[in-house]
């Protein structure tokens, strides 16, 4: 599904965020990313996500190289993975529903199927019955959730989670975590990145681990 | 491996006319309900565009009223003939058909001094005193119009000249020779006004370029977890264009109504003027074709604005 082939990235500043990466996840795998800040873990966040194009090497999703995507290919390149944020990034002047909408009105699909669909993610997440609020009237752990369930709405076939429950108590990261879990059972890549070494260690998947830009343990 | 652009699967199976249609006309009403949070600052901006297109239509429209009162006026190239006091009745008659068989000249009219005073005294307002004279001090005039080939400056030149040869005539005066400068003056306008509205609505682009820019800002969150979630470039610009197309379509209105709403208090005074001058001459609105030009050419303002800002704004992003 994910596969890095000898990626650097070097920023116009000279530093080298990533350093000759190779990993692959496979379809429908469930894995960790860690490492301490300034490890790499967002540039290759964003390397995915093409908010930033390697330097050097291939990053492969789908079996497509998206680092070499025309501008005008990449919206689409990203539809397939559902990105999920520490900061949930909510549109705070729209209700629930409008914003687990919003990947399906950019897509363009039609209301009744909106509609459908927003419904589905949001049972899934447990927030049925809460469409017309807005976030801001919504706990931490609620807004976290809206936001998976805008990640999920189109179904993508990978999940992308930056420090998912950085904000959160335990017991409400458990609750995000097994969400996770419930995705990834059916077939969902999800690739998790989390210095909560804890909670990785406690769930028991395959661990990624960045250092100084290097790729030190894919295997975990 | 796979290639550049290979198997980009675009969600087409899921792609409808209809929904799409819908997404516009949304986006389009959504634009103008933004505005509704805050008309003050949205009104203000249509408001400055408004004033800034009103000056060059405005001035547009005087023009056109000035060129259609000269036009009113079909005695354009008129040479008024004085006659010596010492001509008599027959001497002027003489002399009128004289000039009426010359070749240069379409038509001869006589204006008998008799005549004259007599219409004077009707309507200058000093009949009382016209009657305390004891001589006509008015000369005979003859109302000559040269053919058309005279019609030049140049032409009108050499045979004013010639008139002024013959002894009997004792002044010659080109009767409508202002409304030529008048012409002149209003050509030279017209190109002014072109100057001035390329240069004003250079200013309508940058006040909705500033605008937008700000809004932009406003919304930078909306944009980046928009892009994120995969909106195509199209999609992000789309809102901005339709508020680009709303202050340039109510700019454009409000211009034009004040415009009108300028004529409509200048007109009163106007006619008045006119009045005294024996001219039924009104004021004339902006047309209404023209009036859609200029709507037309505030929302082309409007959106061109609108997409500079905007399509900048994204290829920053983009990488």
């Amino acid at each position: 599904m994910l596969q890095f082939i000898n990626v650097s990235k070097r920023y116009s500043s000279g530093a080298d965020a990533l350093k000759n990466v190779n990993f692959e996840l496979q379809k429908g795998e469930m894995a960790f990313l860690t490492g301490h800040s300034g490890a790499g873990k967002s540039t290759l966040l964003k390397l995915i996500a093409i908010l930033e194009r390697s330097t050097q090497g291939q990053v492969m999703l789908d079996n497509q190289n998206i680092g070499r995507l025309s501008k005008r290919n990449v919206p689409y390149a990203r539809r397939k993975i559902g990105m999920i944020f520490q900061d949930h990034r909510l549109l705070h002047d729209r209700t629930v529903f409008d914003n687990v909408a919003l990947p399906l009105i950019i897509a363009g699909l039609d209301r009744h199927e909106i509609q459908r669909r927003v419904r589905a993610a949001l049972d899934k997440v447990n927030l049925l019955g809460k469409e017309q609020r807005y976030p801001i009237t919504l706990s931490g752990g609620e807004q976290q959730r809206i936001g998976i369930a805008r990640a999920v709405v189109n179904r993508p076939p990978m999940i992308l989670a930056d420090e998912p429950t950085g904000n959160l108590d335990p017991a409400l990261s458990e609750e995000i975590m097994q969400l996770f879990e419930q995705f990834n059972q059916v077939g969902v890549t999800v690739l998790v990145a989390s210095h909560d070494i804890s909670l990785i260690q406690r769930m028991g998947y395959r661990t990624l681990q960045l250092s100084q830009g290097e790729m030190v343990n894919k295997d975990g | 491996m796979a290639s550049r652009r290979g198997n980009i699967q675009r969600p087409m199976r899921s792609f409808n006319l209809r929904s799409y249609l819908l997404i516009h006309l949304h986006t389009f009403f959504a634009s103008l309900g933004r505005f509704s949070r805050a008309p003050f600052n949205f009104m203000m901006t249509v408001g400055v565009i408004a004033i800034t297109l009103s000056l060059p239509s405005g001035l547009l429209v005087s023009i056109n009223n000035l060129k259609s009162l000269s036009g009113q006026v079909d005695l354009n190239n008129n040479i008024s003939l004085f006659l010596n006091q010492s001509v008599n009745l027959e001497q002027a008659t003489q002399l009128t058909t004289s000039l009426a068989n010359n070749e240069k000249i379409t038509q001869a009219i006589l204006i008998n001094k008799n005549a004259a005073l007599e219409e004077f005294r009707q309507y200058s307002g000093f009949g009382s005193a016209i009657s305390v004279l004891e001589d006509n001090p008015l000369p005979h005039v003859i109302q000559i119009t040269p053919i058309a080939t005279f019609n030049n400056p140049v032409a009108l030149k050499s045979l004013v000249d010639e008139l002024k040869q013959q002894n009997d005539i004792q002044l010659v005066q080109m009767d409508m020779g202002w409304l030529d400068r008048l012409n002149g003056i209003l050509n030279i306008a017209q190109r002014g006004v072109s100057i001035i509205t390329i240069l004003l609505g250079l200013a309508v682009l940058l006040i909705v370029s500033n605008t937008i820019r700000l809004e932009l800002q406003n919304r930078q969150d909306e944009i980046d977890i928009t892009r994120l979630v995969g909106a195509t470039r199209s999609f992000i610009m789309r809102p901005f264009i339709y508020s680009g197309f709303w202050y340039g379509f109510l700019g454009g209105v409000f211009a034009c109504i004040l415009v009108n709403l300028a004529i409509w208090l200048i007109d009163g005074p106007a006619s008045s003027l006119a009045n005294l001058y024996n001219s039924a001459f009104n004021l004339t609105f902006m047309p209404f074709s023209h009036a859609m030009l200029w709507i037309l050419f505030s929302i082309f303002l409007g959106i061109s604005g609108s997409w500079i800002v905007v399509s900048r704004y994204l290829s920053e992003l983009e990488n």
